[in-house]
């Protein structure tokens, strides 16, 4: 069964926008991750102006750069609205430059300093009809220099609402409960949606939510606990609603998909929820392997794993254990876990995830045990083709040795393995296995940095290194490539377009002067423009691909162009890769 | 040679948990649990069960129920939430006094410091929430379009009874400009779209707010808001207009805790905007969107543990048509006290023959003492500490401390756990031979004052009495107060001798831990002050009130003699008007 829509009333759908005008300065605050709300003492925020700039950075000469363009509804110019540059490609930070669109929808966001950016306009319940998977209504941009980009147009669509009350196995309405809402997509797959610029949608007294500014599409509305992650408040144990799909499904491929169109109002879409599911929690202790003794004021945690054993989304919150060696953890609803010790880098051991199984009341008696691990010392060496410099970069990060066939992050805490001043570097606490080495923290990466070849003895080593039990590995030579370098990119396309919702990425690889491979991404945007850093100086090939959106979901190269192009540290080197709009490869 | 063992066979686990994990997974499913697991078993230390319940009688399902342990160095809280009737349990507790609130969505819990009340680990608690008031309305701008996505704060301004209270709840409006704010407690509210907040939205943030109907807060309109009802058409004609920025830095003594930065509208003494800071904010503080008028800038700190907390005095700012820069607000140490519990375990003769009900020592931990202060002179003060209060439990070895105390005049209200124990002096020592009594003149603390030295004695064959007020009308109960004033002239001055408590609806009053002794029984009309705060102070504190008492005491009263130990039951007081009692 679907449900009908119905239009938003044309005075409604009036009265909204001049309300949308009528805001001078707003700022797209849910894009800003909470964190970096921050604000510099004395920042310029210049009440009373309609459009304001300033540095992103303390210190930097101020750019003469800049992006406008203009802001539409249906065709008509948008005024009043306002516009946000912020770092990108993922919105990152406070915007480096605000503005407000003027009566005939244009907007300059000035002062801009080079870089990648996104253009936000400040719209809720609106859309940019260019990218309105995100539900916000953004556009992502590349500044180089002191260039006027004047062509930046948004045009803006307002988003559909999906309305509706939850209540229990009762009929009793569910108080402050959070919506869920899942894009369904042509196979049938979900993904999770979350608009970028709209609150978080909530039941409110009476049960009632109402969720707005969606892109068209279809959509599965959940209710309650999901199942699939450790609860937000593990500390205490508590009854959950297990997550429920309108109307009534527990199973989201029964749930009944909601169709959202553009400016309309889905209304009726309620769910009515089973019984509640308490929590529960598990208690232990973690030991020593080879003595049996207690381990007190040990850190750990639990992982939820799926039916298959895999680890299933993000490691609930870590904990440490009492003088005893015993711990206890509440919130976890009915699943499968492992229960593991969280250990400093420099521990030398290491625990082995613990399974167990919670259903319908407290376990007790779990046992996590630490074992010694084997180490891996060496020394780190930056190529030849690296900048200047390389060894101060290396001295501030730490190596780390990630166990292939098990997510080990959530097991290490810290960042004290650090590379010493000459490049040497231990690692300790590995378990027996296949481990990957890695720089800085992963997943985040060092910008500037990889590994490009791992030797031992001198001999080239795979990618992932097999370590037995107790092993030391030494003598081991990991060549990193530093770079500075730099490749301002322009992608045309000739004789044609490209695919409608494609993105290009572009890869620099190159073969190292060690033999390693290097390799850095970078995606295009809207106007075909890329920036990529961290090259070390030498010949890079340049290979740009067409894939298709959306991002998340996997991608099938449509298209392909490559361009040879030779690079210096420390300078940026400008470069046109020329697409014509067939199947076959361009040089 | 076994530990190789053990981990070559780890080894191949090891290699192989994603890979063969659903072989481990499986395991535990077939039956793991006799190896790596066991079935539920007590927890050690004590259990505190209860129930949570709506003011008419039905269980609020859900709620989330949260013990603090009072007088813990460090934060102690244990929360669970309580089921389908209501009840709730927390197992493991420490042993000690607790503090007891619930929070449930739609519903308010009245966590006012007045009559606090704390439980102890083996406790059976009933807490009662109110179903929240509810105000709905919506946000417009001057063409009458809505104001998408603009966040709607209530302030409670006033509670039920007029007094002057703290506290708000914010919803934000949909694509239709609407918003719903429920969980309401009763009282006034004034009702402000984009009302400054601790993370103001960056989106309307250089705006000033607007208050209910189209105003300013000096001319805002107060909502009144009853418990469980519904205020509709609370709507806003939002001005859009631009404030100021008031902006300035943390000196003196700043740590990387959170530190409370409150703007208080002096007029109205509401808050007008709150945020925080601390050593990893530099010191900075800043709000935005301050339309013109007259405010005071306060910063604290709470001290947890060792740290006795910090606060700046209230600092007056003055906007008008311009950013206000460069305050500096410079927080200093805030007071502690520090003293002793000791139990009185040799007493009268007659107290050793009687064996009091409910006089077996308790742990020293169980005893509650609240540093209250006189907050007369206040006013001009603005917020302190949110309300927080500043209770403590003694140690295993009868030792207290209590941090946060801001200067002033503080009474210790020293709440027993047993019915047998009353508390008998509180002093202060000066030297190794001297000490003053301070259980009714009170401590006085000094800006950053460390006191230490206080002896809260307390002493076994306290006497119980209950009874009932019979009014000639229901509604003279509800403002009355029951007092026992000592008629022996040698305790007429001593705060410690006087004790009161509120008449119930139903007429009924409940006095306990009383010293053994002669007392008149008075029923009174509590004094109100509408400008008082939600405490009110026992009445013996203050000494013109207490030579008034123990005057009315003599003039009216009716003689009461406390034996030790003795509980008196089903006392009939007859009231018959304002300040009168007459025999029964």
């Amino acid at each position: 069964m679907r449900k009908r829509g119905h239009d938003i009333d044309p005075v409604s759908r009036e009265v909204a926008l001049k309300g949308l005008f009528a805001v001078r300065i707003v700022w797209a605050f849910l894009l800003l991750p909470s964190a970096t709300i921050t604000e510099m003492p004395g920042a310029p925020f210049a009440p009373g102006l309609s459009a304001s700039t300033f540095p992103s950075q303390m210190g930097v000469t101020q750019s003469t750069a800049s992006v406008g363009g203009r802001v539409t509804i249906d065709g008509k110019a948008a005024p009043g609205v306002l516009m946000t540059l912020t770092a990108g490609p993922r919105v990152q930070g406070e915007p480096v430059a605000t503005s407000t669109s003027d009566i005939a929808g244009f907007y300059k966001l000035t002062a801009v300093p080079p870089g990648q950016y996104v253009v936000t306009a400040y719209a809720p319940a609106y859309l940019a009809s260019s990218d309105g998977r995100l539900g916000a209504a953004i556009t992502t941009v590349t500044v180089s220099g002191d260039e006027s980009l004047n062509r930046i147009d948004l045009t803006l669509v307002r988003g559909g609402v999906v309305t509706g009350r939850v209540t229990d196995a009762h009929g009793q309405p569910l108080i402050a409960e959070q919506i869920t809402l899942n894009r369904v997509d042509e196979s049938g797959r979900t993904q999770p949606f979350r608009a970028l610029n709209a609150p978080m949608v909530r039941t409110d007294d009476r049960g009632v939510y109402r969720a707005y500014g969606l892109p068209r599409g279809r959509y599965t509305v959940g209710v309650g606990a999901d199942t699939s992650r450790i609860q937000a408040e593990p500390d205490f144990d508590r009854a959950y609603y297990l997550r429920t799909f309108h109307p009534d499904a527990t199973d989201e491929a029964r749930a009944t998909i909601v169709e959202v169109t553009l400016g309309r109002e889905t209304a009726g879409v309620d769910i009515k929820t089973g019984d509640p599911v308490r929590t529960h929690s598990v208690a232990g202790v973690i030991v020593q392997s080879e003595t049996g003794k207690p381990a007190p004021n040990t850190r750990y945690g639990c992982a939820l794993v799926s039916e298959d054993g895999r680890l299933l989304g993000v490691p609930g919150r870590v904990e440490m254990n009492d003088s005893k060696g015993e711990f206890r953890l509440g919130g976890l609803l009915p699943g499968r876990y492992f229960a593991y010790a969280v250990l400093n880098s420099q521990d030398p051991n290491f625990s082995l995830p613990v399974p167990f199984q919670v259903s319908d009341e407290d376990v007790e008696g779990i046992e996590v045990k630490l074992y010694r691990g084997s180490s891996i010392r060496g020394t780190i060496v930056p190529d030849s083709a690296s900048a200047p410099g390389a060894m101060a970069v290396l001295s501030q990060i730490s190596l780390w040795a990630t166990p292939a066939t098990i997510d080990f992050r959530v097991s290490r805490l810290g960042s004290d393995n650090r590379i010493g001043p000459e490049g040497s570097f231990t690692i300790v606490g590995i378990p027996p296995g296949k481990v990957r080495l890695g720089l800085g923290r992963t997943p985040t990466p060092v910008p500037g940095l990889a590994i490009t070849r791992v030797e031992r003895d001198g001999i080239e080593q795979p990618e992932e290194i097999e370590i037995g039990p107790g092993e030391e590995l030494s003598n081991v030579r990991v060549f990193v490539a530093y770079g500075t370098a730099g490749v301002q990119g322009q992608i045309r396309v000739e004789g044609g377009e490209l695919p409608k919702n494609a993105r290009v990425v572009v890869t620099a690889r190159r073969l190292s002067s060690t033999g390693g491979r290097h390799e850095v991404p970078a995606q295009a945007d809207a106007r075909g423009r890329f920036r990529i850093e961290g090259l070390t100086t030498g010949e890079y090939t340049l290979t740009a691909e067409v894939q298709q959106a959306p991002g998340r979901t996997a991608t099938s190269p449509l298209v392909t162009a490559s361009k040879t192009v030779n690079v210096v540290n420390g300078t940026e080197t400008q470069v046109t890769i020329v697409f014509e709009a067939t199947r076959k490869e361009k040089q | 040679m076994e530990r190789l063992t053990e981990l070559r066979m780890n080894t191949i686990r090891v290699s192989c948990v994603v890979g063969i994990a659903a072989l481990i997974v499986g395991g535990v499913a077939g039956g793991v649990r006799g190896k790596n697991q066991s079935k539920s078993s007590a927890r050690r230390g004590e259990t505190m069960t209860g129930r949570v319940v709506s003011s008419d009688g039905r269980p609020v399902f859900g709620a989330i129920v949260s013990a603090r342990k009072v007088g813990a160095r460090a934060f102690e809280v244990r929360r669970t939430g309580a089921d389908d009737k209501g009840q709730f349990r927390l197992d493991g507790l420490r042993p000690g006094a607790y503090d007891v609130q619930a929070e449930a969505p739609g519903y308010a819990f009245d966590d006012s410091t007045a009559d606090r009340r704390y439980y102890r680990a083996g406790d059976s608690v009933m807490l009662t929430m109110l179903k929240g008031g509810v105000i709905t309305g919506s946000v417009t701008n001057e063409f009458g379009s809505p104001v998408i996505a603009v966040s709607v704060t209530a302030i409670r301004v006033r509670d039920e009874e007029g007094r002057p209270v703290r506290g708000s709840a914010m919803a934000d409006t949909d694509d239709r400009g609407l918003y719903r704010i429920y969980g309401l407690l009763p009282g006034s509210y004034v009702v402000a779209a984009n009302h400054g907040r601790f993370r103001p939205s960056p989106a309307y943030k250089n705006m000033a707010p607007t208050y209910h109907p189209s105003a300013t807060r000096d001319t805002a309109a107060v909502v009144r808001v009853s418990a469980g009802l519904e205020v509709g058409g609370i709507d806003i004609r939002f001005l859009g207009e631009h404030g100021h920025t008031i902006s300035g830095r943390l000196t003196g003594d700043v740590s990387p805790l959170i530190h409370h930065v409150t703007l208080t509208h002096v007029a109205s003494g509401s808050v007008a905007a709150a945020t925080y800071s601390g050593t990893r904010e530099g010191g900075a503080f800043s709000f935005s969107g301050v339309p013109d008028g007259e405010y005071t800038v306060t910063a604290e700190r709470r001290g947890v543990g060792n740290d006795v907390g910090a606060r700046s005095g209230a600092r007056r700012v003055t906007v008008k048509g311009a950013d206000v820069t460069g305050l500096e607000l410079s927080l200093g140490p805030l007071g502690s006290l520090a003293g002793k519990v000791v139990l009185e375990e040799a007493g009268d003769e007659p107290v050793q023959k009687n064996k009091c009900q409910g006089d077996s020592p308790s742990a020293p931990g169980e005893t509650v003492i609240v540093a209250r202060r006189d907050t007369t002179d206040d006013k001009a003060e603005g917020p302190f500490m949110l309300g927080s209060p500043l209770d403590t439990a003694p140690s295993d070895d009868g030792e207290f401390f209590v941090g946060n105390l801001e200067p002033g005049l503080y009474h210790l209200d020293v709440r027993l756990r047993n019915e047998g124990w009353y508390t008998r002096a509180i002093t202060r020592s000066l030297s190794s031979k001297s000490s003053i009594d301070i259980g009714t003149s009170g401590i006085l603390i000094r800006s950053g004052e460390r006191a230490a030295g206080v002896t809260v004695t307390i002493a076994r064959g306290a006497a119980v009495l209950t009874g009932r007020v019979l009014a000639t009308r229901q509604s003279a109960l509800e403002t009355l107060r029951v007092h026992l004033v000592p008629s022996e002239p040698e305790h007429r001055d001593s705060a410690l001798r006087f004790f009161e408590a509120r008449v119930q609806d139903d007429g009924s009053f409940s006095l306990s831990n009383i010293a053994p002794g002669r007392y008149w029984l008075v029923a009174r009309v509590a004094s109100r002050d509408p400008s008082s705060e939600a405490y009110l102070p026992p009445e013996a504190w203050d000494a013109s009130k207490r030579a008034r008492l123990w005057g009315d005491g003599k003039a009216r009263g009716i003689g009461v003699e406390l034996q030790p130990c003795q509980q008196v039951s089903d006392y009939k007081l007859r009231h018959v008007g304002s300040r009168r009692s007459a025999p029964r």
